[in-house]
């Protein structure tokens, strides 16, 4: 059984459709690609995902051990976070919230398991460190260290790359794909990134008049392939 | 840890100038009421603004726990006139002079007559006597008796 | 020196003064806890707008001539505070557009109200005196010290309580939504607890000012500190201490309460602002 699975899908909302009939599947491990013009959806269909938008007709399933909130979430940034007044640990800890229940404040494994994703993704040279001094890709890398405290399962990315310099943007994928070759974590990202997609995805869903769904190698052989990867030149 | 004890200190150093205004006020304040002092229960003349609004308030409140006692306050004289009899005031503005407090007196010197033996209206006046409360139909009012003006 | 402290033991002798001096500290805590939360959401205006709320609530209270107008202003303060900030950084009209239709619209019917029906002789008293809070503060019962002091605990102990969901939901809300906490059900707390403040606090600098308790303790923290937790704490640390020195400094002085208590919090964010030039620039 797939870990997320969308049948019929239409997305909207105040009674607009933005996109209908989406149909695709994620199973354990996979790298989706989501792709498509500005406009097209991805962004809705990313919170819709998450739980956050109501689909206007279709079914999501989640299955595999995931459960509906059990999804890591790197959002794009707000201008009142770039600004916000917090150490890096307080961030990544508060990634934990979902597990602690009722309880008002964190348990030690909490704890122990932010400073864990801190170590792990480097930044524990910048724990007490104030968000609002990092630079952009030390800002992601603290937002995906949080996702990671949410869960291990998926991670939900969107647009994680934008804004960020060349080599930080490497950084980034390489980071990511680390985390969903060695650790299993399926990884689902919205990117305007084409090649960078190409590169690292196993799947791609393509969103725009035409829908795609299928792995890179099919994506490659598709019509679609022409026009977009052509655009940036060579593959 | 080192800038919150530099925090502290610096605000701390506001107390200071604020306090040594205050202490000034005190000095001459003293220096004028000496007099009478000994047997006045509630001084309020001594008192800033802010202070004697609100005690004059608090007297209005919980009269019962004042009756009897001697008090002396300064304020605004107002004066009204009806037929019947004239009311004379002493008032308190607070800081937005916006409202007023304050309490009726009646002389014990009873030969003295408005406006000749009375103070200028709207002007600042002294008052001592004792306090009390009396009904004029529903409402209660509250006044100094055998009052003094210094 | 001594003299100072023998002047301020008579005035703690009277009642009143000691009444003030604990409700200011407990209402002082209580906004300047939540005032980084408000700050950061870009809500700071909503103490201003809530209290001209109040205001209306005091009003219609007023006209109907309830003895004790504490309830109903509650109430209305709150349902505003709810359509305000339920829809979080999702409503419809956002926040500073929404805070003013509300905020000025209450201010002007609430006066409306108490000038066609004025219930009590000396009108703009009233209307000034819940404005700026004249002495308000230094007129309470012992009860509504009571009330002040229960109020304040279960906003203090709620705060602490749920510390860990409020940060959560202000620094990102999609993000907690995403990982299943409500995040409405926490912005619906938030706006209850800023209501009840709010009408509490109007006690102590009036309707006009309420914006400077939440405001300035938060901001000037925010030049010191950079964790969230020692930003909360600094927050609340520096709006105790100016309330209460612009009590003390207002009744030496004869000063109005309200404004002097604004006055002492703009110094100490002038302070701040200054040490965290001088700090920042040496200590990363």
């Amino acid at each position: 059984m797939a870990q997320l699975t969308c049948r019929n899908l239409t997305l909207g909302y105040d009674g607009k459709i933005v996109r209908e009939n989406l149909n695709f599947e994620v199973n354990e491990g996979d790298y989706l690609c989501i792709i498509g013009e500005n406009g097209s959806g991805k962004s809705t269909l990313m919170k819709t995902i998450l739980g956050l938008k109501s689909p206007m007709s279709g079914t999501i399933t989640y299955g595999d051990g995931l459960k509906e909130k059990e999804i890591g979430y790197l959002p794009q940034q707000t201008t009142i976070q770039k600004d916000f007044p917090a150490s890096v640990y307080e961030i990544v800890l508060s990634g934990c919230l979902s597990k602690i229940g009722t309880k008002p404040f964190y348990s030690k494994k909490d704890k122990d398991m932010a400073d864990y994703q801190i170590n792990r993704l480097g930044l524990s040279a910048l724990k007490k460190r104030c968000y609002r001094e990092l630079s952009g890709g030390q800002q992601q890398r603290v937002l995906l260290a949080r996702a990671l405290c949410a869960t291990e399962k998926m991670i939900l990315l969107d647009e994680p790359v934008s804004g960020l310099d060349p080599k930080v943007a490497d950084d980034m994928y390489n980071l990511i794909e680390t985390l969903n070759k060695e650790n299993g974590t399926t990884v689902i990202m919205i990117s305007h990134d084409i090649k960078s997609a190409l590169n690292y995805a196993t799947h791609i869903l393509h969103i725009g008049d035409d829908i795609f769904f299928g792995t890179k190698e099919e994506y490659l052989e598709s019509k679609f392939a022409n026009v977009f990867a052509g655009k940036d030149g060579e593959e | 840890m080192k800038k919150f004890i530099a925090i502290i200190l610096a605000v701390f150093f506001i107390i200071p100038l604020v306090a040594c205004n205050g202490k000034d006020e005190e000095k001459t304040e003293d220096n004028n009421s000496s007099s009478v002092s000994d047997s006045i229960d509630y001084d309020l003349s001594k008192l800033s603004t802010t202070m004697a609004y609100s005690q004059v308030v608090e007297m209005t409140n919980n009269s019962s726990k004042y009756l009897g006692k001697r008090v002396k306050i300064t304020g605004t004289f107002i004066v009204e006139e009806t037929p019947q009899r004239n009311y004379y005031s002493c008032l308190i503005n607070d800081q937005t002079a916006c409202c007023g407090v304050g309490f009726e007196f009646v002389l014990k010197d009873t030969s003295k007559s408005y406006p000749d033996d009375y103070p200028q209206s709207n002007g600042e006046i002294t008052v001592e006597g004792i306090f009390n409360r009396y009904s004029e139909g529903e409402n209660t009012y509250y006044e100094l008796i055998d009052a003094v003006l210094l | 020196m001594a003299s100072i402290f023998s002047t301020l033991s008579t005035y703690f002798a009277y009642p009143f003064v000691r009444y003030a001096l604990i409700v200011g500290v407990l209402i002082s805590l209580c906004s300047s806890l939540l005032g980084v939360t408000l700050v950061l959401k870009r809500f700071s205006f909503i103490g201003d707008g809530l209290s001209h709320v109040a205001f209306g609530g005091m009003a219609i209270a007023s006209v109907f001539k309830l003895t004790n107008d504490m309830p109903l202003t509650l109430i209305v303060t709150v349902i505003c505070a709810v359509l305000l900030l339920k829809g979080g950084q999702n409503a419809k009209i956002k926040g500073d557009a929404a805070i003013a239709m509300i905020s000025v619209g209450a201010l002007a019917i609430g006066y409306l109200l108490l000038n066609i029906f004025s219930p009590s002789g000396n009108l703009s008293g009233d209307v000034c005196s819940t404005l700026f809070g004249s002495t308000s503060i230094l007129t309470l019962t012992r009860a509504e010290v009571y009330l002040c002091a229960i109020l304040s605990v279960i906003v203090v102990a709620v705060f602490i309580l749920l510390y860990n969901r409020i940060f959560a939901v202000t620094f990102d809300e999609d993000f907690a939504s995403a990982t299943g906490t409500n995040a409405n059900l926490y912005n619906l707390i938030i706006a209850i607890i800023i209501a009840v403040i709010i009408v509490l606090a109007m006690n102590l600098v009036g309707s006009l000012l309420i914006s400077a308790l939440v405001i300035f303790p938060a901001l000037s923290a925010m030049r010191l500190f950079k964790s969230f937790k020692s930003v909360t704490v600094c927050s609340a640390i520096l709006s105790v201490i100016c309330s209460l020195i612009g009590i003390i400094a207002a009744i030496i002085l004869g000063t109005p309460v309200g404004s002097t208590i604004v006055a002492a919090d703009i110094i100490a964010f002038a302070l701040c602002y200054v040490l965290g030039v001088f700090l920042g620039g040496s200590g990363k």
